[in-house]
């Protein structure tokens, strides 16, 4: 399973981020990978503020969409293109001011070229989840005869 | 509103992260999210990120919100379909509001870069129009 090479260094976490560059640009931070699942976080920066002072919706839903992309990686048994086909998204509330946010997705499927994801954003902390204050779900679609962008013969043997 | 492409670029300067994307208001309407290196998720194939896309179609529908007197809209849902890739190269946005409620808007936004014929993306929201 590809989530171990994830799991076992945090030079290989940084390095998948590192390797998407919105991602990077934005800060995300992955905290935390198992089998099918994964904890992405956002830090807490004033130019993706909204009026109510927390992370901006948008900011929340790129980062969803990145950690729903994580947890299906971490169902893959060998590297494996994919990308979003639909992502759904729905606010509780706003995030908290100020606080950084946290993803929290799994994959629950990955059957044929489908991969199925449920998650949850929430301003706890790593090891700590706060109430969610939005819920995803979504659908990202296997490309099994295309180049892999996380190809772990390119970023070191697992 | 007497001067939409004035009141858009107020709207824009409201929302920092549209602001931070780089979303601009084009004179027939529509939004224009200029390419950026920083905005790519898959470089093998030179891809927009999927949030960049989910962000700007979201941001376009809290654009039309404002422009449509709604300040204090809030996002309940937003279901973005993926139809193509969305390449290295300039995205344009078109949100229409389906329905302006008293206390519910539904808006749906479309997504394209070369031709409006072949979208990338499209969104569909419900924003809650007052805090009460």
């Amino acid at each position: 399973m590809l989530y171990r090479y994830l799991e076992s260094s945090a030079a290989h976490r940084r390095d998948y981020i590192a390797s998407i560059p919105h991602s990077a640009a934005l800060g995300m931070d992955m905290v935390e990978v198992g089998a099918g699942r994964c904890v992405l976080r956002l830090p807490f920066q004033a130019p993706l503020a909204d009026v109510h002072g927390g992370l901006a919706g948008g900011a929340v839903s790129a980062l969803l969409d990145n950690a729903g992309g994580v947890a299906v990686f971490c169902s893959l048994a060998r590297a494996t293109d994919f990308s979003t086909l639909s992502l759904r998204v729905e606010f509780i509330t706003a995030p908290a001011a100020g606080r950084d946010v946290f993803a929290r997705v799994e994959c629950l499927r990955l059957e044929g070229r489908q991969a199925h994801i449920r998650g949850v954003a929430d301003c706890g902390d790593a090891d700590r989840p706060g109430p969610p204050f939005a819920t995803v779900s979504g659908v990202f679609f296997l490309k099994p005869h295309s180049q892999p962008l996380h190809d772990l013969a390119s970023l070191g043997n697992v | 509103m007497s001067e939409p492409g004035a009141g858009a670029a107020g709207v824009l300067a409201a929302l920092p992260y549209a602001a931070y994307l780089g979303l601009e208001w084009s004179a027939d309407g529509t939004l224009h999210l200029p390419f950026r290196a920083d905005l790519v998720g898959n470089y093998r194939i030179g891809a927009l990120h999927g949030g960049v896309v989910a962000a700007a179609l979201e941001c376009a529908a809290r654009v039309l919100l404002l422009e449509q007197g709604a300040p204090a809209a809030t996002t309940i849902d937003f279901t973005i379909d993926y139809l193509r890739p969305a390449l290295s190269r300039d995205l344009y946005l078109r949100a229409t509001a389906l329905r302006m409620g008293q206390a519910v808007a539904t808006v749906r936004v479309d997504a394209w870069q070369a031709d409006p014929a072949r979208p990338v993306a499209a969104g569909h929201g419900n924003f809650q129009l007052r805090a009460d």
